[in-house]
């Protein structure tokens, strides 16, 4: 898989004038590659990942997927910041609405469904509803719904922004883990500059008015990295680029 | 413990509430029973009990009850389902509003019971004028609550489910309505008292059976009683009715 964006501009209409959201956007993800976009609240980073979602069409420049080896596997699934899971669908059910949506048959669905209860250490919870669930339970419901129906590249906006930093850390370590075992493509979107160092292979660094991409810096230690990289010498040196590129 | 640190508990709060309602029966019994009410004004509770026992006993109550019913259920629902599906597709589609929304806005204010008799020039005395009338009257809050919940479903998990699900009918079977379902429901709440009221009123305008019916009939012949247990008859169904939909947002795990 590649994902290629190609000169994308979005405008939003407001009293007539056109306010531009996001302004000749280029860059590539490749297959296994993990990348990260930051930038200020307000530089149309979700504004950009909805577009590669399909969710809304850009105004201009072009968005395209290439090598695709199984065109019956989803291109993308999303997973946000604030909580998205169907409250009237128990956990299991939840994970299960994309697959439903692919037509799988049950058998193999509640295989995949309990796989996946396993991998995001779901199990004991499978028939709680979301709101009988803690913050950072429901975010790995959602990760898992999303993951599931193994799209081609997994987009995801903030999903530690609502977590607390104890939570968050957990999380991170363990999704760290989980994509490079499954080779997933990702798009993250955060305004953490810490995180986005740890998990990425490629960092895209957006700038607000002109919402634009700054600069693409590689993060080049391998995946899985462990806990030790955020306190190596090499960690802080990539925050000093990042901070010092973005003003 | 509910506020103020008090031990509540649900065994206990029913019982409290039992307690309540028993305390107003027999003060209501007691202030007849001394002659501070007239009993031929307010009948005590024992005797509108008596009276309902032996309207259930010689078959007077079943006729009127049923007419009642079969009208409540029938235009209930036509206007449950006409208004559900008209707020689905107002709510979804944008043009759909525009085209039906002032038109709506332009009845909605009207009193229901204004149109019965409109409605019984054009369909005659039977039952349709008044299976019609209270669905048109139970239309409006339907329409209106799943508009809203429609409208008001969280813009993010719309996304995340738009993400996942390509087929714009499956999204609005196993998305949209469930989502809409508790706005949906507290529409249902207040659309049953509204077809008790426009039952009863129609029935007292053009009818010669049902609960409404029955009530004006024994306020003619000044039988008070009888008319305190046709009161007390529609009390209970209008408490049927909000424990069915209760029920059946539990049933849907709707909090």
């Amino acid at each position: 898989m590649r994902l290629i964006v190609e000169t994308i501009s979005k405008f939003f209409k407001k009293n007539g004038t056109r306010i531009p959201a996001l302004e000749d956007i280029s860059f590539e993800v490749n297959d296994n590659e993990f990348v990260s976009i930051v930038g200020p609240s307000g530089c149309g980073k979700s504004t950009l990942l909805k577009c590669i979602a399909g969710l809304i069409p850009p105004d201009e420049g072009v968005i395209k997927f290439e090598n695709i080896s199984d065109k019956k596997r989803p291109l993308s699934a999303i997973v946000f910041q604030e909580l998205c899971l169907f409250p009237w669908r128990n956990v299991t059910k939840n994970i299960s609405f994309g697959l439903e949506e692919l037509g799988i048959p049950k058998k193999l669905r509640d295989e995949k469904v309990s796989s996946f209860i396993e991998i995001m250490k779901l199990k004991g919870f499978e028939r709680f509803y979301p709101m009988e669930l803690s913050g950072g339970m429901r975010q790995r419901v959602a990760l898992a719904r999303a993951m599931v129906i193994e799209p081609e590249l997994l987009l995801m906006d903030e999903p530690m922004g609502s977590l607390d930093a104890i939570t968050a850390q957990e999380l991170q370590l363990e999704l760290m883990d989980i994509i490079a075992k499954r080779k997933q493509s990702v798009l993250y979107v955060t305004h953490s500059i810490p995180e986005a160092v740890f998990l990425s292979d490629k960092v895209i660094v957006m700038s607000q008015r002109p919402n634009k991409i700054k600069a693409i810096v590689d993060i080049h230690p391998p995946r899985p990295r462990t806990k030790s990289f955020k306190t190596s010498k090499e960690f802080v040196d990539y925050l000093d680029i990042l901070w010092g590129i973005l003003g | 413990m509910g506020y103020f640190g008090l031990k509540t508990n649900l065994s206990s709060s029913f019982s409290i509430s039992l307690l309540s309602i028993l305390i107003a029966l027999l003060s209501w019994e007691f202030l007849v029973r001394v002659g501070i009410i007239p009993a031929l004004f307010l009948p005590p509770p024992s005797h509108v009990i008596l009276a309902l026992v032996e309207m259930v006993y010689s078959g007077e109550l079943w006729p009127h009850l049923m007419a009642s019913l079969k009208r409540i259920a029938l235009g209930l629902f036509f206007g449950v389902s006409l208004g559900w599906i008209t707020g689905i597709f107002t709510g979804i589609l944008r043009p759909f509003e525009s085209a039906l929304g002032p038109i709506l806005a332009c009845i909605y204010p009207v009193p229901k019971i204004a149109i019965l008799p409109l409605l019984i020039l054009y369909l005659g005395l039977g039952e349709s004028p008044k299976v019609c009338v209270i669905a048109i009257g139970v239309f409006f809050p339907i329409y209106i609550n799943t508009k809203t919940g429609v409208k008001n479903i969280d813009e993010q998990l719309l996304l995340a489910a738009r993400s996942l699900c390509k087929n714009k009918l499956s999204l609005i079977l196993k998305v949209i309505i469930p989502a809409s379902l508790p706005h949906f429901l507290s529409g249902l709440k207040l659309s049953t008292g509204i077809s008790l009221l426009l039952l009863v009123t129609s029935e007292m305008i053009a009818a010669n059976s049902g609960i409404g019916y029955m009530i004006l009939r024994a306020a003619d012949l000044m039988l008070t009683t009888k008319l305190i247990a046709g009161i007390v008859i529609l009390s209970i169904l209008g408490l049927i009715f909000s424990y069915a939909i209760e029920l059946m947002g539990r049933l849907l795990n709707i909090k």
